[in-house]
């Protein structure tokens, strides 16, 4: 049904996307084909091939063919592709071209033309499949992250396509909007719909997807069976950069909790948003190590990110404070100790240089302090280079490195590791550690139980705005964290 | 390399970079507070939407879409109590500037500036109430500031101020211009945008 | 979190059709930016005003409604029988303080109702029944759509300004650079990917399109119309 027949493409000159040569790619009526791969393997370009924003949106060189039925995608109009090929991107706040949930899931429709009853019963069955009642009518900008790629699986199911194209849907979703996701996968699945999937995140999948395509370079290296990449190992799977097939199968690399005797002691943690009915966060004191990674772990609105303004003082309001050896301090300080790292880390690169960026966070601009820094965390080659222009870990590292410079004593990181690979979440997890062995007291908001695992010391599970305990990762530590994110998985 | 037709891609474009102007603009207003400032208020727009116009030239091929650009600005504009003859100098200025940039094939920097120049005149529009109804403004501003205020205003709004304030708006947007084409350079092009 | 603001909701009946809002707006804009109204004037001139209060209440926000209403009245009383006593500077200060009251606030209020009440595929589909061209109104939706953006962009940029201490550093165009640049860098990202989701989704310049919803004039359009426009010729004549 899609047949990609020896296609090459590379980007015109600004694009620093990497392309594709000579795939060849047969995909049958029905079938669920996963494309995985490091960042830059070409997945997401062959994605861009199916929908037809290549070549008709990206522009560059392009051969080959690719045919959808007897249609030549790259002569066929984007809007006549749209009508057979539906598309899902990775940010969910930048897919949407309404302001309202209802008026988004109608919008391809109406652009199909389809008279109004039609459209009208198309609505109705989406919601009522897609479970959305609650959601519609709403504005786009009052939905999380996960609601939003709820909305955006249900607009193209809106417009019925045949061929279904996803490109990395899970990036900055929770655990229960990552099993949300795949039982709408499961439900096109059912239905008989073709549906591709570029992905890092695997073991939503697993169970899903009939063939596996791995890609590295721009072409393709691998194809497997479901059930040949199932019995791949963890070590194999590791080898090709790729993130592990099942939640279970990963394992804690470094088991000793390093010792820490300094702790902190967090009150009055409690802050209510003006309007809000009750409040977000409602902590008793509780003390923390210092000098750990500490993940701060729990579903969507539960508190984390609320705690994490706190924390670092960008909620005037907030009168809690943080007591630390002999040191109290209340909002206003730790603006001054602590240093957030964004989940956008977009919105924090301000300077034209790596070295630049370092150096504006230090209170004196001392150049080889800066590249001391720069080198501790491999960074030093980059320096000459606009911030913009590295990729996401990269960027998280720049990030890492500003907060050394700047001589915070807590850092804390909203979500780091979404939508990164294999490769990039290890380069973060190591520039954490060297925080950690620096002193430096690091807290993080994550999804991700392998970058748990992988470098974190402590987990402090948040419920309802409310905090119990925090935990060492020990080997029950271990066992008690992978409990609750296998439970989250199943209950939610 | 000026493409022929105008896409959906280039509609969104016109539309993203028209709301960035516009929210700027909204900043240059608040400066309308302090008295003096109200009459410098398009040389402070033409100076401060320097960076977002350049960016957006950059993304332009086609023609059409400057004269888009200044419509649209025009009727937000109107919606937010800025009277209706920015419709006018937009679609104007909009419309001469896109020639030039034609002139030019959309590639020229020489063009760009000069489009930029002409494009930022059209905020007069909204000041233009003082020139054409000179008389019934000037009634109008002394029933409410007092005669005092009314004169030494009264005083400025000559044809040679219309003249001086329409030369210093291009002067600015000429800075505008080049302001935007440095951050462009050290900033868009290095990281990839534009 | 950001906190968080329920959407505005209109009353059952009171959904008004885009092209009257428009309407609306562009009248209460006229006679605003009329000549200085007295005696008379001021009573129709009152009751464009007293439109965006009527609209304000009838979505229920009742407060907002009220202070609307409390500030136009103080606005256009300070300017009737106070300014002509206030001298010097704290005059002229108070002059725009008055005008501003009671001329751009009815303005505001009205395009915010405008804004804050109308879908983008309703205005959409009022903009085509009204055979604007889709090259105007794509982008006019793309601006609904991208104001709200800006602002969230531009607070978490604040924010990161505000942590990393660099909110009032170096010279005023480093200022501007820094606000300016991550933000539109970060927009642009985003309308480049709009730009693909929305071609994606079929929308094209040319070709038939239908809209879900319906627009079309009914009793509340008519009344508010009427009153409007009969006001506005008060206004004139008076």
């Amino acid at each position: 049904m899609i047949n990609l027949k020896d296609v090459s493409f590379s980007y015109a000159g600004s694009e620093r996307e990497s392309g594709i040569k000579n795939i060849n790619l047969t995909v049958v009526e029905g079938e669920v084909v996963l494309l995985c791969g490091e960042s830059g393997c070409g997945k997401t370009t062959v994605t861009r091939l199916i929908n037809g924003l290549i070549p008709h949106y990206y522009e560059g060189q392009m051969s080959g063919e690719v045919l959808i039925g007897e249609q030549k995608i790259h002569e066929l109009p984007l809007h006549k592709t749209s009508r057979l090929v539906g598309s899902v991107f990775q940010n969910p706040r930048s897919q949407f071209f309404n302001v309202s949930t209802t008026g988004e899931i109608a919008f391809g429709c109406e652009n199909m033309a389809l008279p109004v009853p039609e459209i009208g019963r198309r609505l109705d069955q989406t919601v009522r499949e897609f479970k959305i009642e609650s959601l519609m009518d709403r504005s786009i900008f009052k939905l999380s992250g996960g609601e939003k790629q709820k909305i955006a699986c249900a607009s193209v199911a809106a417009s019925d396509p045949p061929i279904l194209v996803l490109d990395e849907p899970s990036s900055n979703l929770d655990r229960s909007g990552v099993e949300e996701l795949r039982r709408h996968i499961e439900m096109w699945k059912k239905k008989g719909k073709t549906v591709i999937i570029a992905e890092h995140r695997l073991y939503y999948l697993r169970e899903l997807v009939d063939r596996v395509v791995y890609m590295k370079d721009g072409i393709i290296a691998g194809e497997y069976t479901a059930r040949t990449f199932r019995s791949l190992s963890p070590d194999e799977l590791t080898e090709m950069g790729l993130r592990p097939l099942s939640l279970s199968d990963i394992v804690r690399k470094h088991p000793t909790v390093p010792e820490s005797k300094e702790t902190m002691t967090l009150s009055g943690f409690s802050y209510t948003y003006k309007h809000a009915i009750g409040p977000a966060l409602s902590m008793k004191d509780f003390s923390v190590p210092r000098s750990a990674i500490i993940a701060i772990v729990g579903k969507n609105g539960a508190g984390k990110s609320t705690f994490a303004r706190c924390l670092c003082g960008l909620e005037k309001k907030f009168g809690g404070r943080v007591e630390a050896g002999d040191q109290r301090l209340r909002a206003r300080q730790l603006l001054k100790k602590s240093y957030m790292v964004m989940q956008d880390v977009n919105h924090q690169l301000f300077t034209e240089s790596v070295l630049d960026e370092v150096l504006l966070s230090m209170e004196n601009e001392v150049e080889a302090a800066a590249e001391n820094i720069l080198d501790s965390l491999d960074l030093l080659p980059l320096k000459e280079l606009h911030p913009m222009s590295l990729s996401g870990g990269q960027k998280q590292r720049v990030a890492i490195a500003s907060a050394l410079a700047s001589r915070r004593s807590f850092i804390i990181f909203d979500e780091p590791t979404s939508g990164l690979d294999l490769k990039h979440m290890r380069e973060v997890s190591a520039g954490l550690n060297d925080l950690r062995e620096l002193g430096k007291t690091v807290f993080i908001i994550t999804h991700d139980l392998e970058f748990v695992l992988e470098c974190c010391t402590h987990i402090l599970p948040i419920e309802n705005g409310a905090a119990d305990n925090v935990y060492p990762l020990d080997d029950a530590g271990v066992n008690k964290v992978r409990e609750l994110f296998l439970d989250e998985r199943c209950c939610s | 390399m000026s493409k022929k037709k105008l896409d959906v891609k280039d509609l969104i474009n016109v539309g993203i970079f028209s709301a960035i102007y516009y929210i700027l603009l909204v900043v240059a207003g608040f400066l309308g507070y302090i008295p003096i400032f109200s009459v410098l208020f398009p040389i402070v727009v033409a100076l401060l939407c320097g960076i977002p116009f350049v960016l957006f030239l950059t993304k332009t091929k086609t023609f059409g879409l400057i004269t888009i650009m200044g419509v649209l600005l025009g009727i937000l504009n109107l919606a937010f109590g800025a009277g209706w003859y920015s419709i006018i100098t937009g679609l104007l200025c909009g419309l001469l500037a896109d020639l030039i940039c034609k002139a030019g094939e959309y590639k020229s920097w020489k063009h760009m500036v000069a489009c930029f120049c002409v494009f930022s005149e059209w905020v007069i529009g909204s000041m233009l109430p003082m020139w054409i109804m000179k008389d019934s403004y000037f009634a109008m501003i002394s029933d409410m500031q007092g005669a005092a205020f009314a004169e030494s205003l009264e005083s400025l709004v000559t044809g040679w101020m219309l003249a001086l304030l329409m030369v210093l708006t291009a002067v600015a947007a000429i800075i505008g211009a080049y302001l935007g084409k440095a951050v462009l350079k050290k900033h868009f092009v290095r990281a990839g945008i534009a | 979190m950001m906190p968080q603001r329920p959407p505005m909701k209109t009353a059952q009946g009171m959904q008004l059709d885009p092209r009257t809002k428009v309407y609306l707006l562009l009248l209460i804009n006229i006679v605003i930016f009329a000549t200085n109204p007295s005696g008379f004037q001021l009573l129709a001139k009152g009751a464009l005003a007293a439109i965006p209060f009527a609209l304000l209440c009838s979505a229920g926000k009742w407060k907002q409604g009220f202070i609307y209403a409390v500030l136009y009245v103080a606005g256009q009383l300070a300017e009737t029988y106070l300014t002509a006593y206030a001298a010097g500077l704290w005059g002229l200060l108070m002059r725009f303080t008055a005008q501003m009251l009671n001329r751009f606030v009815p303005i505001v209020i009205m395009a915010y109702y405008l804004v804050r009440t109308t879908e983008v595929s309703a205005f959409i589909a009022a903009m085509e029944r009204m055979h604007v061209t889709r090259k105007i109104v794509i982008p006019l939706a793309v601006i609904f759509r991208f104001f709200p953006t800006i602002v969230e962009e531009s607070r978490a940029i604040n924010d990161a300004m505000r942590m990393r201490g660099i909110g009032f550093r170096g010279s005023p165009v480093a200022m501007l650079e820094y606000r300016l640049v991550p933000l539109m860098m970060s927009i642009a990202k985003i309308g480049n990917e709009l730009s693909a989701a929305a071609l994606t989704r079929g929308l094209c310049i040319t070709g038939e399109r239908t809209n879900i919803y319906k627009v079309g004039f009914g009793v509340m359009d008519a009344m508010l119309g009427l009153w409007a426009t009969a006001a506005a010729i008060l206004f004139f004549i008076l």
